[in-house]
């Protein structure tokens, strides 16, 4: 079973790791007098496939680095590779099969590099991958045996390359006449661990770019689905590893921390190991310098790409891309797309638990500043969409400012309304009391729930004393309302002679409501 | 002259003082954004970055302050009065403005002619206006998932993955700046439409005359030609 790194290196904190490989360090550096015979061996096997000593602790070193280990751990991992690959021999290691669904093997070709072969490949190559549609030397019906045999006995690794299509069925991609989704499915029964190399793994990358026809998505939202159908028992934990493809500096110290150091990496929330893909391109960026001084490319071929300056204005990525490339870098820590005079195309962003947020979709087109915007799916560059939107508002707003003046509006606007529309039509729900004044006259309840609250001197109250605070020169109102105040009143008084006069026999009752009339 | 007399009231002078600032502070962080955003004015990319940050801060602490004291400061709930309530009742529903968001809207579309009674702030007004805290706080969080410090925050990593990741946050962050600059266009414009005197008391704080309005009555009662403020 694998563990997390803190708990499988004797120690366990990063202090006690140092201080234990410091011992090893000292053992080495005294001639390496304490290289143990597996070293030995294994560099002999190196040798006859022309990689040098040098070559093979330069990968040691490499693997270190992407860990996040200290130069250090440098003779651990030389003897953790040293022990495996002869184990492997010994037929103590645990299986690799590498699958590769639909993808453009490109992953495969960054760590194969055919032409060049080097030191990780080799290693790679040796330490026991049963099974590869590209690597392998058999092919065939016996190449798919001993992927079932690897299966069966259980225990092995699994390298995902390439997105699973889940489109007609499964039958969007067949592999020796087998749907790929049912492949998948019985490759990780009892696998040690998974490792998702490459972003169409990932999260089906650009495979699943809009339209994905096919169905494309990635391997950790495809297993999660199945096993909450029930068509799995369990997923074996998990590695993702995106990138366009997948650094092999990546791929190596990954499978050189689960296989070899019997680990799991520390993965953030997407399950990608966080030394790896914790920090942004932008944040290690040779040209960064650059961006601080305000020294931008806004075209190809110009005097300032000439100077190296930043890439930003041609809209490179790498501000909002997750991943270690300026210091691990590709092609054997040659250089990488920055440093190589390209911008950052974000080709490691991914998440595995949405294929929409795949890496062309989210960073499409790759020169501009933003991705584009689909509406109804229509695509649109936001900036003009952005624009176009404020000057419509702005070509409105002309309109309607001809409109206002025409009207004669633009001096304080037009004259107000008297009363409410809606007040005029419901007198007795009025918020103008004034309005509510009118209706106490026809509407005896309402006139009755004035006088109880008391509403109808308070509202005379309310008009000498606005006319007081505002020092009015003229109130042209003021004499109708204490004119409608004083009826008021007098209606006060006649509903007040209606209610007492409500006690007594229905006749009287309407004589007293003719009374109010009467009193208007 | 058909507007309202503007008093001192309607605007207390902590509150002038917030209007200022967001004035600053939107334009600042606009202009800002635009450069960081594309950086048509290279030299000023790193200072433009700072600044950002620095009114961000600013913007979302002076809009704290205008919601949380408006249960505690006093203003005018109308025009054209000098009565006082606490000032977040000019943001609740009022009497004043009731049935009146349909006569706002066709007035403001030309079908009716006069002025539709209302509160210190019309209809639609008054819910542009409890747009703007909501654009704030919007637009602080997106801003947050952006910034390196905050971004990997719970909150701000969980909102940025559901939303499909840092690029989509970027644009959300730049279309709501445009719902500010809309906002604002919309904003100038109106308050040049009800005449330049409104733009003086929000502004320099100085009183005119006009009509007078009752909050008891809830209609306009008189003028007040406020001869001895001019």
């Amino acid at each position: 079973m694998l563990t997390k790194r803190s708990s499988s290196i004797p120690g366990s904190t990063r202090s006690d790791c140092v201080e234990t490989n410091t011992i090893i360090t000292t053992t080495c550096s005294s001639g390496c007098v304490g290289q143990s015979e597996n070293v030995d061996r294994l560099e002999g096997m190196l040798a006859e496939r022309g990689v040098t000593r040098r070559k093979f602790l330069e990968l040691c070193a490499a693997v270190a680095v992407s860990l996040g280990l200290s130069e250090l751990f440098v003779p651990t991992i030389q003897e953790a590779i040293a022990e495996s690959i002869i184990g492997k021999a010994e037929g103590r290691l645990a299986p690799v099969i590498w699958l590769e669904l639909a993808s453009c093997t490109g992953c495969t070709e960054s760590f194969a590099q055919a032409g060049n072969p080097d030191a990780a490949t080799v290693v790679l190559e040796l330490i026991s991958l049963n099974y590869s549609e590209t690597l392998s030397a058999g092919a065939g019906f016996s190449l798919e045996e001993a992927k079932e045999q690897t299966i069966a006995k259980g225990g092995h690794i699994v390298v995902f390359e390439g997105a699973i299509m889940e489109g007609w069925d499964g039958n969007a991609l067949r592999i020796a006449n087998e749907k790929n989704t049912e492949i998948v499915k019985h490759a990780i029964h009892n696998a040690k661990a998974i490792v998702c190399a490459g972003s169409c793994a990932v999260d089906g990358g650009w495979q699943a770019a809009k339209p994905n026809p096919a169905g494309a998505t990635g391997v950790q939202r495809f297993l999660q689905k199945a096993l909450a159908a029930g068509e799995i028992d369990s997923i074996p934990p998990l590695i993702n590893v995106p990138t366009c493809p997948s650094n092999p500096e990546h791929l190596v110290a990954v499978l050189i921390d689960v296989l070899l150091l019997d680990t799991l990496p520390e993965l953030d929330r997407h399950n990608k190991p966080s030394l790896l893909f914790g920090q942004f391109v932008h944040d290690n960026c040779p040209r960064r310098g650059h961006f601080e001084n305000g020294e931008f490319v806004y075209k190809f071929g110009s005097e300032e790409e000439k100077l190296g300056y930043c890439l930003y204005p041609l809209g490179c990525k790498g501000p909002q891309t997750k991943n270690n490339c300026p210091i691990v870098r590709w092609n054997r820590r040659v250089s990488w797309c920055v440093e190589a005079g390209a911008p950052c195309i974000g080709c490691s962003v991914s998440n595995p638990k949405n294929t929409t947020h795949n890496w062309v979709d989210s960073n499409a087109p790759f020169l501009k500043r933003f991705r584009t915007v689909r509406i109804f799916g229509y695509t649109f560059s936001p900036v003009t969409l952005a624009a176009a939107t404020g000057g419509l508002v702005l070509a409105a707003l002309g309109v309607h400012g001809i409109g206002w003046k025409i009207t004669g509006r633009f001096d304080g606007g037009a004259p107000f309304e008297t009363e409410r529309a809606w007040d005029l039509k419901n007198p007795s729900k009025a918020a103008s009391r004034t309005m509510l004044q009118v209706a106490a006259k026809t509407d005896r309840a309402l006139s009755a729930q004035l006088i109880k609250e008391d509403s109808l001197d308070s509202y005379f109250e309310g008009v000498v004393h606005a006319a007081a605070k505002t020092k009015a020169a003229s109130l042209t109102k003021v004499d109708e309302v204490i004119e409608a105040a004083a009826a008021d009143k007098a209606a006060k008084a006649a509903a007040a002679a209606a209610d007492a006069a409500a006690a007594a026999p229905a006749t009287s009752a309407a004589e007293a409501s003719e009374k109010v009339e009467g009193g208007e | 002259m058909a507007h309202l007399a503007h008093y001192r009231e309607a605007h207390p002078l902590a509150y002038v003082i917030t209007h200022w600032i967001n004035l600053i502070s939107i334009v600042v962080l606009s202009f800002t954004g635009f450069v960081i955003h594309f950086p048509f004015l290279p030299g000023i990319m790193g200072i433009c970055r700072g600044t950002h940050m620095f009114f961000a801060i600013v913007l979302v602490g002076n809009m704290l302050f205008r919601v949380l004291s408006s249960p505690f400061i006093k203003s005018a709930p109308a025009m054209g009065t000098r009565e006082q309530v606490r000032d977040i009742f000019s943001f609740l529903p009022q009497k004043d403005n009731r049935h009146q968001l349909i006569p706002w809207i066709k007035y403001y579309l030309f079908f009716k002619k006069e002025h539709p009674l209302s509160g210190k702030y019309g209809v639609p007004q008054k819910l542009a206006y409890l747009l703007v805290p909501c654009l704030i706080v919007f637009i602080a969080f997106t801003g947050l998932c952006l910034w390196v410090p905050t971004g990997n925050w719970f909150l701000f990593a969980w909102v940025t993955d559901l939303v499909g990741g840092i690029h989509t946050i970027r644009l959300i962050h730049y279309l709501t700046m445009w719902g500010f600059l809309i906002f604002t266009a919309l904003h100038i414009y109106l308050s040049i439409a009800n005449g330049l005197a409104p733009l003086r008391m929000i502004f320099f704080w100085k009183e005119h005359g006009g009509k007078v309005y009752d909050v008891k009555i809830r209609n306009i009662v008189g003028d007040d030609p406020l001869d001895d403020h001019a």
